[in-house]
Parts: C-alpha cells; structure tokens; sequence
C-alpha cells in the first residue's frame, strides 16, 4: 500500500553569510552533525567577520570546510584573508574555490579577482610595503554593511573586488559587509533521490537529485522537488547572503486528507474504496487517511451480502461508517470423495462432479454422490446461509450384479421354457383327450410319453425357474459389501480471497478440513 | 418370504400334471397288448385269439398272441372275474422245449374247456396248431396241460383252427388239414378230450391240389349243429358244411355249399356268423393273404341264400354280396390287403353280428401300411356300410400291419347282454390290440375306457 504522508518545509537559518558572487553547487555526503558543526563554524565566522577579526573569521571558515568540504566556505575563507590584507593567502583561497567550483557562475570574475590579487602581492613585495590589515587600498566598498539580501555582488553588482584595468588598483578596504558572502543552500527530501531544481526567474541555476547543496548568492529564488511517485513540491526562496538554508521536504501524495474508519458487525470484512478492482484497502476494523472528497466503499466478506456506502470525507474529518453484515440467502457445498468425477447431484439434479463445491439455496438437501460400479451415498444435509458444508465421501464398490442377471436370465428362460412345454403338453393332453374321448387313442401312444415328459420337463422347468427367479432375487438383494459412507461436516465461513486479472474478475475460495 | 411365497404359489398353480397322461393311457380306449419281455419274436400278432371261460368257476376272458409258426403264444389277460385286468401277458403257451410240437403256433384257438368233468380236465385252453408235425397240441391254464393231439401224417393237421360253440355237438373244434390226401385237403374235428376226427366230406366237392382246410370258420346253428365253412384257395372254392349230432354220439356233416370263385386265392380266408339277425350265419369269403396283389374280393354269402350244393362251379355269382372297402373314413383307406382278415362278432352289443374285416396294408393316419381293421356293423339287410368305421392305432407307424389278423374277445362277462371287443394283430409293430370300443354310431364311450350302446 502506497504511503499518503504530509509534506512539512522545514527553513533552517544557519547564520548570515557574506554573499559571494555566482553560485557554486556543492555535492556529496551531508552528515547532519558535521552538517551542525559547519554551521555552527559558518555563524561564528560570520559574526568575526562582521567584527573585522578577519583573521579569525578565514579560521572559522577554514573550520567549516573541513567540516563539510562546501566551495561557499572556501570563497568566504579568500574574502576573509582579502579584507584582512592577505592578497596572496585570499589569492590561493579564491584559487582553490575555483578548483573546487569550476562550474560556478562567477569563476571568470573570481579569477580575475585572483589576478588583482597577485598584482598586489607583487607590487607589496616591490614596494617593501604591505598593506596593513584593517586598511583601504583605494577602493571604496560599495555595500552596505549589515544588510541582508542581495548586494553588489559580483561583476554586474559592482562587487568590491579589485576593478579591471592597467592601473593598480588599491586593496580593499577592511570594513567588511555580510554581502561579501556566500549563502548555502541545502535540501533533504523524504524520500530521497527527488530531483531538486533551483530556479532563479525562469534560468535553472542549480539542479540534483536530493540531498542536495547549493551555494548561492543572495536573491529570490524557486526550489522545485519532483518525485514520480508523489506530488510535486514548488517553494519560493529567498535566499540571504552569509545564511545557511538547510530544507527538508516531506513529500506526500496528497496535499488534503480526511480519515476513515470502517467497522462491521462481523470483523475481517474487506474494505474497497472507490474502485474495486485496485483491490481491498483493509478489512475491518478499518482505519486509514483518504483524500477528502466523496467516495464508495464497499463491505464485503464471504458468506455475507455485500454493503455499499457513499461518504463524504472532509478535510482532516473523521468519517466512520459502520455497518451490519447480514449472510447471504445460499450456501454452499463442497464435496470431496475418493471416487474422482464421481456425479454430486443436489435433489436429484446433478450439479457436478468431484471434487465439488457450489451454490446451493439454504436449507434442506439431499445430496448424493455416484460413481459407476460404487454404492451411491446419499444424505440429507442442512446448508445454511452463507456458510459452506464439507462434506467428506468414501464410496465402496458396488455389489456385481452379473450373476443376478444370468440367473435371473437362466429363470426367464427357464420360466419361458416351462411355459412353452407346458402349453405343449396341455394341447397334446387336450388332443389325446379328445382322441380317448372318441375311443380311439391307443394306450402306447408315443403322444403320451411326450405329453409326460413335456409335463415333467415344464414342471422341472417351471421348477428350476421358480429356483432360479429366488436366486436371482436373492442376488439382486444380496450384498456383502459395506456401504458407501461419508459426513457432514459442520458449517463454517468461507473465505473468498479475489482474484483480479487481465480480463477478468474474480474469486476464489478457500477452505481447509 | 413373501417372494419365495409367490413363487411356489406360481410354480403351483403354473405346475403340469404328468399324471394326466397316466390317467389318459389307463383310460385309453385301445389297450395295446405288447411282447413280453424276452419273446423271441417282433412279429407278435401274426396269430392271435380271443376266448373266454370259466377258471375255478369264475369267468375269465384271455387273448392269446402269438409270432407265427415255432413262435410261443403270448397269453394276455383280459377279464379277471371282476373287471378289466389289462396288462402283461400272463404266460406263455408253447415256450418251453417238449410242451408243444415243432413249428407249434401256426393256427390257434382257445377253448373254454379240455374234458370237462374227467379227473385231468383242464380250463381256459389253447389249441395250437403245429402243421409240419400234424398236430395240436391242447395247452390249459388250470391245471396247465400240454397234451398233442396227433393227426394223420402228411395231412398239416393244425393250420387253420376255429373253436366251437359250447354243447357244439363236433366236439371243441374244427381243424384244417390242407396237406391231406396229398394237398386235397381234409376237416377235422376234436371232439372233447379225444383226438381229432375227420369229417366226411363228399369226395366231388374236394378240388384236387384244393388245400382244403387252408381256413376254417365255424357258426353256431339252431340244434346244437354247426356251420363250417372251409377254403381250399388253392381251387378257388369255399365248402360250407353242416355239422350235426346223427342222435347216437356221433356226427353228421352235410355239405351246405360249394362256392367257387372268380380268383386264385379265393377263400383263403373265411368267416362265418349271423349278421343279420335270422339265427343263419352268413359266410363271408375273401382271398388269401399271399394272393393280395389282385384286387379286392370280399364277398358275403347270406345263410338264407347260400347255393345248393349241386355244383360248385355254378354257385359264383348268385347271392354273393361283394362286400367293398368303407369309403369316406379319416383315419384310414384300404390297401390291397383289405379282407385278408375277417371275424364276426357283435361289437357294438346290438344283437347282430358284425363283420371284422384286416387290412394291414390300409393307409392309417396317414401312414402307409399302419394298416386298419374296418368294423361293417350288422343289419337286418346284411351288413350296414354307411355305419361302418375304421379303427386304427392313434399310435400308428408305417409297416405296423394292424389287422393281418383280427378275433373277437368278451370284455363284459358281466353283462347281461353279451359283448365283444375287436382284438387285431400288428405283427409288424410286434403287438396287439384291444379296441374297447368299436366305433360304430351308437356305441359310446361310457364308462371308463368301453364303449356301451
């Protein structure tokens, strides 16, 4: 489940910083404590500075970066040594800001300022003289100490550096201002890897994938945070000189969020919202944030009939739908027998074959499970609603009937046979009869002997028929064999996990004995 | 329980009673006698006789059966004093070596008695006939007797026999003797408990070569006299005699007839009896079975019209009654042998003679050579064709031969009123038959399995 989380700006004033001029982008690993130890270096720095105690301030300076290696503090540490007279020192600073930035905006004026710088040095050298500390070289300064925002920074602010041209220019004077500065800014992201865009009017000045570090110079500025996975975050900055911005973006995927809570009379019901085929959100108790807005929930759970709401969430309102889940008007079966494909018929209807398990209405049934040449098992069972009956089934094989049939054949014949002879018998009776009647009828008439034996074999045959239809009754009723057996089992809840795919929808049931 | 229940209810009630078929043989109205076990011949029935009598002073009645000549006679029981008594024959005559002569059973004829009154008489008695050895020999049931009657050698004393009426004042019988006088013929007669005696017959009417004797056919007449009627088919012609007491112990014999007829064979078979009702027998002449090839001759000779004895010659073709096969009938058509049997008896207990008339070879529910006996019911004009029937063997086979012989036998001993029964011989199915019921319209089967009027 995707996260829905607040997005907090978290501004961190780490201190005034003199603003430098161009921007530098700083990379790499920010520790949060040496991130708070080169802030607090950078503070401290920046009150010397501001107290003329250059010296002290280039160290503080010096400290932050080694606290945290940002090109800003490398810049602020050659302004520090310049305002402090130290051309060559401030040259060598400005020099490795450079190294250390190549790609900044102000790198051809930090550059030539280098230059001026070692114009001084030497010409100090020639001269026997240094400038002292503390003193102007002939060059007014053009901030304003003490200000805060952007300065004269840079070549087309009419920074303070040493002005191009042949002439020497004189050093700088030792009255420092916080626009001397560079500001830093750095930005956290939860989570990380959004990608930072640092706009100033419609130029992307800076860009990177958070965290991200920026050294700026002090002026109006639009950070833009861009995650795929949530929303975008769009803030207006306005950077200072000499301050250290730290940020931290809590990214969300929504700006307004209400909560709700869902809660049914049977616990464990799935919990969709809005649309059911992203899936179930939970199962009750339900609890969770929702944008704000008017939604459909549905409360499903198997064995029970389906519950729909529509709610209306507010922003930051608790909405609480509670709900009574009554069970479906079906049941089901399900039928397992050691017989697979053995027929399942519900009141004499066949439904199925097992294994099987499906609908049946509530109440009572008599099912029953067949399998050629196995006993049938029949039972009436009670299916409640909503509730699924196992039913367990061991059919045993049924009694042959062959010989039943054979005997009940050979009983036919026999039968059909002493039926035949016996009419025979009787006409020929009826005709000696008549002929004994008339006096006519000899007394060795073979006629006799045939009606005789015909009588006898129709008796023997009605006889062995009469055996033979007792046998076969006998064999149709007989059977050794036990019956097939199987159970109930008790009603229980079924369980109905969904099954969404490409085309379709779905469930599927699960159970277990 | 329940199911096994109503099986056994449908078994019950869908059960067939096998018994049925039991019930339907022992109330089958034509008892067919069989060969008893062991007989040595499958042609039972080329002899056979029906005679009854009194066997330690109850009425019996028997059939005597027999496979031809050298074959024993199978004696059946038929009434037993009390009813019925169908079934095995009871012994047989002649099977033991010494009891009769050889080639015994060409001819049979049962008497009711052998010297009554004498300390070795003996009941319910068979006269066999052994032609090669000129003889017959008297079997008796009770006590059992085997005497021989010996006759003249050469004569084939025994091939044709005919019992005589009770009282008959000729003794128990007559016999042919067709090889006598060198194959003239001769008749004799037993008298009771003596040999056999020839009758003295006059010397014109005996055809040379004639074989007189070959079939003989007696009737009672009025007096105690007895009419004989003889073939001698080698001749054509048929004797008709009148045996008579002279009124001092002996006999007299009157030549009634001399009957010649148009065809070899004539008269080789003869039967004599009163169908007519007038107390004169009527004789009734067919041809002998070996000349069965021609056609049909059965002729009937009324006894009120039987031709002077004035000339044999002259006596074909007035008063004979040619007596054709019964059209019409389902169960059987004549064959060729139609006539080769004959016997007189009153079968449907009417009062009048019925003529019995064999023919083996009759097609008989449509098998070939089942054969037939046809039953010509007596009638005041003679013999009443349009009531004549055929009774066959429902059990009939081709070859079977029902009819190559055919008698008469008492199955109602009972009754007031006396009654026969049609008894044939199947030879060639090996069995006789006992038609309890004659078939003729007005004899019923009434009760059990005989017929009544």
């Amino acid at each position: 489940m995707r996260r829905c989380t607040w997005l907090v700006w978290v501004p961190l004033a780490v201190g005034a910083w003199t603003p430098a001029p161009g921007l530098a982008q700083d990379t790499g690993p920010e520790d949060p404590d040496r991130l708070q130890v080169a802030r607090e270096h950078m503070e401290r720095g920046q009150e010397l500075y501001l107290q003329s105690q250059f010296a002290e301030a280039a160290a503080e300076f010096q400290a932050a970066y080694e606290a945290q290696p940002f090109s800003a503090f490398l810049y602020n540490t050659a302004v520090a040594f310049e305002r402090n007279r130290e051309w060559d020192r401030a040259a060598n600073f400005f020099a490795r800001y450079v190294e250390r930035d190549p790609e900044a905006g102000d790198v051809a004026a930090v550059r030539q300022r280098i230059e001026q710088l070692r114009t001084w040095t030497l010409r100090e050298r020639g001269a026997g003289t240094n400038p002292a500390p503390g003193t102007d070289p002939g060059q007014p300064d053009a901030g304003v100490a003490g200000q805060v925002g952007p300065g004269p920074q840079g070549p087309d602010a009419g920074t303070p550096g040493p002005a191009p041209g042949p002439a020497v220019e004189a050093p700088p004077q030792a009255h420092a201002v916080a626009q001397d500065m560079k500001a830093l800014l750095t930005i956290r992201t939860n989570p990380d890897g959004a990608q930072v865009t640092v706009r100033r009017g419609t130029t992307a000045v800076a860009s990177g994938p958070a965290p991200f570090a920026q050294t700026l110079d002090e002026g109006e500025y639009r950070v833009v945070v861009e995650h795929p996975d949530y929303r975008t975050i769009q803030q207006e900055v306005r950077i200072r000189a000499g301050v250290m911005y730290v940020l931290f973006g809590e990214m969300s995927q929504g700006q307004f969020l209400g909560l709700l809570r869902v809660i049914s009379s049977v616990p464990g019901a799935s919990v969709y919202v809005d649309n059911r085929e992203h899936g179930a959100l939970g199962q009750t108790p339900f609890q969770n944030a929702i944008s704000t807005g008017r939604h459909h929930v549905w409360i499903e759970r198997p064995g029970y009939e389906t519950v729909e709401r529509d709610v209306e969430v507010g922003l930051g309102e608790e909405v609480e739908v509670e709900t009574e889940l009554t069970r479906v008007s079906h049941g089901r079966i399900q039928v397992i027998a050691n017989v697979r494909g053995a027929t399942v018929s519900v009141d004499d209807r066949e439904v199925g074959r097992v294994p099987y398990d499906g609908e049946v209405s509530a109440g009572m049934h008599r099912i029953t499970v067949a399998a050629d040449g196995m006993k049938d098992w029949e039972q009436g069972v009670s299916v409640p609603r909503g509730q699924l009956v196992p039913m367990r089934v061991h059919l045993r094989p049924a009694q042959g009937r062959g010989g039943a049939w054979v005997t009940a054949t050979l009983a036919a014949v026999f039968v059909a046979g002493g039926a035949v002879m016996g009419s025979l018998s009787n006409n020929l009776a009826d005709e000696l009869t008549e002929e004994r009647d008339a006096g006519r009828l000899a007394n060795n008439d073979p006629r006799l002997l045939s009606g005789q034996i015909l009588a006898i074999a129709a008796d023997v045959s009605w006889g062995l028929g009469a055996l033979f239809t007792g046998l076969a009754i006998y064999y149709f009723l007989r059977d050794p064999l036990p019956d097939s057996t199987g159970s109930a089992g008790e009603p229980r809840d079924w369980a109905l996990a969904p099954e969404l795919g490409p085309g379709r929808a779905g469930g599927a049931f699960r159970w277990s004995f | 329980m329940r199911a096994p229940s109503m099986a056994l209810l449908v078994l019950a009630l869908g059960a067939c009673d096998p018994f049925v078929f039991d019930d339907l043989q022992d109330s089958a109205g034509v008892v067919v006698l069989e060969a008893p076990d062991g007989y040595p011949s499958r042609s039972l029935g080329a002899v056979l006789t029906g005679f009854d009598g009194s066997l330690g002073g109850t009425e019996v009645s028997r059939i005597a059966a027999g496979g031809g000549t050298n074959m024993p006679l199978a004696v059946h029981e038929v009434w037993n004093g009390r009813g019925l008594a169908l079934g095995n024959a009871l012994y047989q005559a002649c099977d033991d070596p010494g009891d009769c002569d050889r080639d015994a059973g060409a001819a049979v004829a049962g008497i009711p008695s052998w010297r009554p009154g004498s300390p070795a008489s003996g009941e319910m008695c068979l006269l066999i006939g052994s032609p090669t050895a000129d003889s017959v020999t008297v079997r008796c049931e009770e006590p059992r007797i085997n005497e021989p009657l010996m006759g003249p050698a050469g004569t084939r004393l025994g091939a044709s026999l005919a019992s005589l009426a009770p009282g008959s004042a000729a003794g128990v019988a007559i016999v042919g003797a067709p090889g006598a006088n060198s194959g003239d013929g001769a008749i004799y007669r037993i008298p009771d408990g003596s040999n056999p005696v020839q009758l003295s017959v006059p010397v014109s009417a005996i055809a040379a070569r004639g074989g007189l004797g070959s079939a003989i056919a007696v009737a009672p007449l009025p007096g105690g006299a007895t009419l004989v009627v003889a073939g001698a088919p080698g001749a054509r012609r048929v004797l008709v005699l009148v045996v008579s007491s002279d009124g001092m112990g002996g006999v007299v014999t009157n030549l009634r007839s001399c009957i010649d007829g148009p065809e070899d064979g004539f008269g080789g078979v003869v039967a004599a009896g009163d169908v007519d009702g007038d107390s004169w027998p009527e004789v009734f002449v067919s041809r002998s079975a070996d000349a069965m090839s021609r056609t049909e001759m059965l002729v009937m000779l009324p006894g009120t019209g039987l031709p002077d004895p004035g000339g044999c010659s002259a006596a074909w073709g007035e008063g004979a009654v040619p007596i054709p096969c019964p059209a019409g009938l389902d169960s059987a058509t004549c064959g060729r042998g139609y006539g080769s049997a004959l016997a007189i008896g009153d079968v449907d207990a009417d009062g009048l003679g019925d003529l019995i008339v064999g023919d083996p070879s009759a097609t008989a529910r449509g098998h070939e050579d089942a054969g037939a006996v046809f039953v010509l019911p007596g009638h005041a004009s003679g013999l009443d064709g349009m009531r004549a029937d055929a009774l066959t063997l429902s059990s009939a086979e081709p070859g079977d031969s029902l009819g190559a012989v055919v008698a008469t036998v008492r199955t109602d001993l009972d009754a007031m009123s006396p009654r026969v029964e049609v008894v044939a011989g199947a030879p060639g199915a090996g069995s006789v038959a006992l038609f309890l019921c004659s078939g003729l319209e007005g004899d019923t089967l009434a009760v059990g399995q005989r017929c009544t009027p």
